[in-house]
């Protein structure tokens, strides 16, 4: 078999597939500090910046969310969860900052 | 005065896949598509692959992880409608031909948006059927 025609830099984008998008925007954006940076309202496709990588948002009832039939249940996901390098870390800055806005931790 | 996050964000640092035949997905993962194995903490049920500056972790639904997230991934109403890797060159006919090698299909490609603006990419599924981009570097053409 042949070698791999590329060499793998890193990820580059996931798509979340949302059913609120304004609420998730809110998440996103103003409590984390994503920026928006395109939305194609054609194929309901909404991205966010993260740093040096995107994260885009696909609610279930624009075309290209609609591609993953209903919307996403309480479980049986693909997906169990990402993760955002961010610097610095301190837990109880980001405790304050985030709860403030209405986001809830969970014990992990 | 609303207050700013106390961080700045570097960007992504890994994702993590639900899965149910862990064989099948670290073959596709590491013998096709060219990551590496990183760490594999069995008693966690999480198997780490790199992908280049990155991790994808791979979790078995039957481990202590995966369990949390209840059943094995539906057909539909999943909650990743896909992710997306950079690769360093993007040849269209040979990733064709490299992949074909592997019988894996690629489903759609195009020029596509991303983190480093628009570029040429492909999809394709894994084996569980996660849609997987390859995206490679930026067209200046088309930026």
């Amino acid at each position: 078999m042949s070698k791999q025609p590329y060499a793998m830099k890193g990820l580059d984008h996931v798509v979340i597939r949302c059913i609120d998008l304004t609420s998730m925007l809110h998440f996103y954006c103003d409590v984390l500090g994503c920026t928006l940076e395109d939305e194609d309202k054609e194929l309901g496709l909404y991205q966010v910046r993260a740093g040096d990588h995107l994260i885009d948002l696909a609610p279930v009832e624009e075309p290209m969310g609609a591609h993953g039939g209903p919307a996403p249940g309480r479980d049986g996901h693909n997906m169990h969860h990402f993760a955002i390098q961010v610097e610095p870390f301190d837990d109880d800055a980001i405790r304050i900052a985030s709860s403030s806005k209405g986001s809830t931790w969970i014990a992990k | 005065m609303t207050r700013q996050p106390p961080f700045q964000m570097h960007g992504l640092d890994h994702l993590v896949i639900r899965c149910v035949d862990l064989d099948a997905m670290r073959r596709f993962y590491c013998d096709v598509l060219g990551c590496t194995v990183d760490r594999h903490n069995k008693e966690f049920g999480l198997f780490q692959v790199r992908a280049g500056a990155h991790l994808i972790d791979l979790v078995p639904i039957d481990g202590m992880l995966g369990k949390k997230g209840g059943p094995a991934p539906y057909k539909d109403g999943l909650n990743l409608d896909h992710f997306a890797i950079q690769i360093d060159s993007f040849d269209e006919d040979e990733l064709r031909s490299y992949l074909g090698e592997h019988n894996i299909q690629i489903v759609e490609s195009g020029p596509r948006y991303g983190a480093e603006g628009t570029g040429p990419s492909i999809y394709m599924l894994d084996p569980e059927g996660n849609t997987v981009e390859l995206k490679g570097p930026p067209d200046p053409a088309l930026n």
